[in-house]
């Protein structure tokens, strides 16, 4: 509760506030315009805010993080386009309900419940983060090593419809993590003799292009330069009427909170889990659902808002991100000479309330600019990609190039993002790689460190897996993997089917 | 018959990705294991720099044979293959690919200001603006912002 209070203190930072504004109006426009995406728009902050301080960076990355997962809801009302993949579900109730001239409801619908679910997820952040952080103290090397196994496995499995290809992706980004100056022996691993990389793979690069240019090489293949949108009419929606469905959205929250927390799952599952359970619990909507049901924005809106404070659980108390978006912020903070992990809160304490300061602060924005800007947002929306994305080109090129000042930095960038439209074309998420590519060195050294303490010990299996923790995270990594495996799947779906069948004789 | 059963295996998108992701296993399979023997600096096993990508090619030849199952798999349910009937701009794709290639090499040749106006140019004129006084106006527009923002606010050395 004492963090809550301290990150309140914020509030009358006048820098602070601006520059979080100015990272909730990027996040606003980066958010709604497909095309562009949270992910995209964080990977080019890591190399703006370089020179920043820690603060200033947090507040700015906190902005476009908070009001950029809500802004993908109004492309995705307007245009049927969502802005984010969390924002999918909200195309199914949102876009009817334009199309019936009530765009400007939908809109008014998804900013509150945006808001309500992001101040919950930040909520169960303040309060969460010191427990899970006094488990994590008892961690071992091997325990972080199968965390980030755990992350990796979880995030293979939900990312992509196969697997093996959610785990190749990762497996590719553990191979560019190992490239440049091993840290434990100080000796270039897998440079190919090209000195550049003895410095390894910056990560901004490498995010930039894999979210930045595969974007634009993706939008370019697609062909869809332009869009129709809708157009809005204002409307008197009550503050009452709006809030009919508050306590719908406080369990919506709860199932977005838990569903961030857990490495890979993300806002879409969260957005399309609650969406699930709307259909079950409200049982009188507005309109049925699919056709216009203010219930399935509520829904979508306040889950996968609620993520950002979930995934920032893992990512700073294990310092293990949730998704892509915290991946890239897990960057930003290594960066700022930050270190995530079990000692953040002692070490760092001021960062974590800049954290949430920025989260609430954000939230504010948020209201705001969803309640009188993006109503008239939809001229920018309809921006013709032609002129978007050669633009957004020069920004991942300057973007790549501003972290260290070194051409060789866009040569990599090209690299990735042409790899990343490959990867995209042959159905393989760059989720699972990015992650991979910023845990890559943490699991390394963990690993090595886990294995060399074992083999001084009498009993090398029970040294390496014979803690609680250990076990325990060792079964959830099998059990991941297991249960992911197509021929374990597809029995377990045709039992399902078994089942439903013999309930329906 | 036969034959026409390993023609279509081959064709199996994922049969080529397991051709694909087994040779880069292998690869780094023998690279890692010549240096972990042959460098000088290399340790034992336990702290060898070469340990952890040795794991990686070893799970690498583990995913190539699960995708071997997933090429069989599609092979016996040819049905489950999602085709798309929207045409793919893939010359488009070559072409900006191209271009940015080009102007990674002019940029240290040419400066930054310039090779970056030409770019955008040629960006626009190829996703289709025409009208000049458009053209010159978005890209000079965009430079100069791409410049003082970074070059002058926040003192990147440009090229």
């Amino acid at each position: 509760m004492s963090a809550i209070i301290e990150s309140l203190a914020y509030f009358t930072d006048i820098r602070f506030i601006l520059l979080c504004g100015l990272g909730s109006i990027a996040g606003l426009f980066v958010g709604s315009i497909p095309g562009l995406s949270v992910s995209m728009a964080t990977a080019l902050l890591v190399s703006i805010t370089y020179s920043w301080s820690t603060n200033d960076a947090l507040a700015t990355v906190m902005g476009v993080y908070v009001v950029g997962v809500f802004s993908g809801a109004l492309s995705a009302i307007l245009i049927n386009i969502p802005g984010a993949p969390s924002s999918v579900v909200t195309t199914l109730d949102g876009y009817p309900l334009a199309k019936r001239g009530e765009a400007y409801k939908a809109l008014k619908y998804a900013t509150v419940y945006s808001f309500i679910g992001s101040v919950f997820g930040l909520v169960a952040l303040a309060l969460l983060a010191q427990p899970i952080t006094s488990i994590a103290l008892k961690f071992q090397p091997m325990d972080y090593f199968l965390l980030a196994l755990f992350g990796l496995a979880t995030v293979g499995g939900l990312t992509t419809k196969s697997f093996s290809k959610g785990l190749i992706s990762a497996l590719f980004g553990l191979f560019f993590a190992m490239i440049g100056m091993d840290s434990v022996l100080g000796t270039p691993r897998l440079t190919f003799g090209i000195r550049d990389l003895n410095a390894g793979i910056s990560n901004v690069p490498a995010l930039v292009g894999l979210f930045g240019f595969a974007e634009v090489l993706s939008v370019v293949f697609d062909g869809h330069l332009d869009a129709e949108v809708n157009s809005i009419t204002k409307q008197v929606v009550k503050l009452k009427e709006i809030l009919k469905d508050f306590w719908h959205s406080m369990y919506y929250s709860a199932i977005g909170t838990v569903v961030g927390a857990l490495p890979g799952a993300g806002g879409p599952v969260a957005a399309f889990l609650a969406y699930t359970q709307a259909k079950e619990v409200v049982k009188n909507p507005s309109r049925p659902f699919g056709e216009g049901a203010v219930e399935g924005i509520v829904a979508s809106e306040s889950a996968n808002n609620a993520c950002i404070g979930g995934a920032l659980i893992p990512m700073l108390t294990l310092a293990v991100p949730g998704d892509a978006v915290t991946a890239i912020i897990l960057s930003v903070f290594y960066v700022h000479g930050l270190q995530p992990g079990p000692m953040f809160l002692k070490t760092s304490a001021d960062s974590f309330h800049a954290i949430l300061g920025g989260g609430f602060i954000g939230c504010v924005f948020l209201l705001l600019l969803g309640l009188l800007v993006a109503p008239h947002l939809s001229k920018i929306i309809a921006v013709p990609k032609s002129i978007l994305m050669p633009i957004v080109t020069l920004l991942c090129v300057i973007g790549a190039y501003a972290c260290n000042n070194r051409l060789f930095d866009v040569g990599l960038m090209f690299f990735f993002g042409v790899l990343g439209f490959l990867m995209r074309c042959r159905g393989y998420s760059v989720a699972p790689m990015t992650l991979a590519i910023v845990l890559g060195n943490m699991m390394d050294s963990n690993f090595r460190r886990a294995v060399s303490l074992a083999v001084s010990a009498d009993h090398v299996l029970f040294a390496l897996f014979g803690r609680p923790i250990t076990m325990v995270l060792l079964i959830l990594t099998v059990f991941s993997i297991v249960t992911n495996i197509p021929a374990v799947k597809r029995a377990r779906s045709s039992r399902k089917a078994a089942r439903a069948a013999s309930r329906g004789k | 018959m036969e034959k026409k059963g390993k023609q279509g295996l081959l064709h199996q998108p994922s049969c080529q990705d397991a051709i694909f992701v087994g040779l880069c296993s292998v690869g780094l399979l023998v690279y890692s294991l010549y240096h972990h023997y042959f460098d000088r600096n290399t340790s034992e096993w336990k702290m060898s720099p070469y340990l952890f990508p040795t794991l990686i090619s070893v799970f690498g030849l583990l995913l190539t044979l699960s995708l071997v199952a997933d090429a069989f798999n599609e092979m016996r349910h040819p049905e489950q293959e999602e085709k798309s009937s929207s045409k793919k701009n893939l010359i488009g794709v070559l072409v900006m690919v191209a271009a940015a290639l080009v102007y990674y090499i002019l940029m240290p040749i040419l400066t930054f200001i310039p090779a970056t106006m030409l770019f955008l140019v040629a960006l626009f004129i190829y996703l289709g603006e025409r009208k000049w006084w458009k053209l010159l106006l978005l890209s000079g527009i965009t430079t100069a912002a791409i410049y003082v923002l970074f070059g002058i606010a926040l003192n990147v050395r440009l090229p």
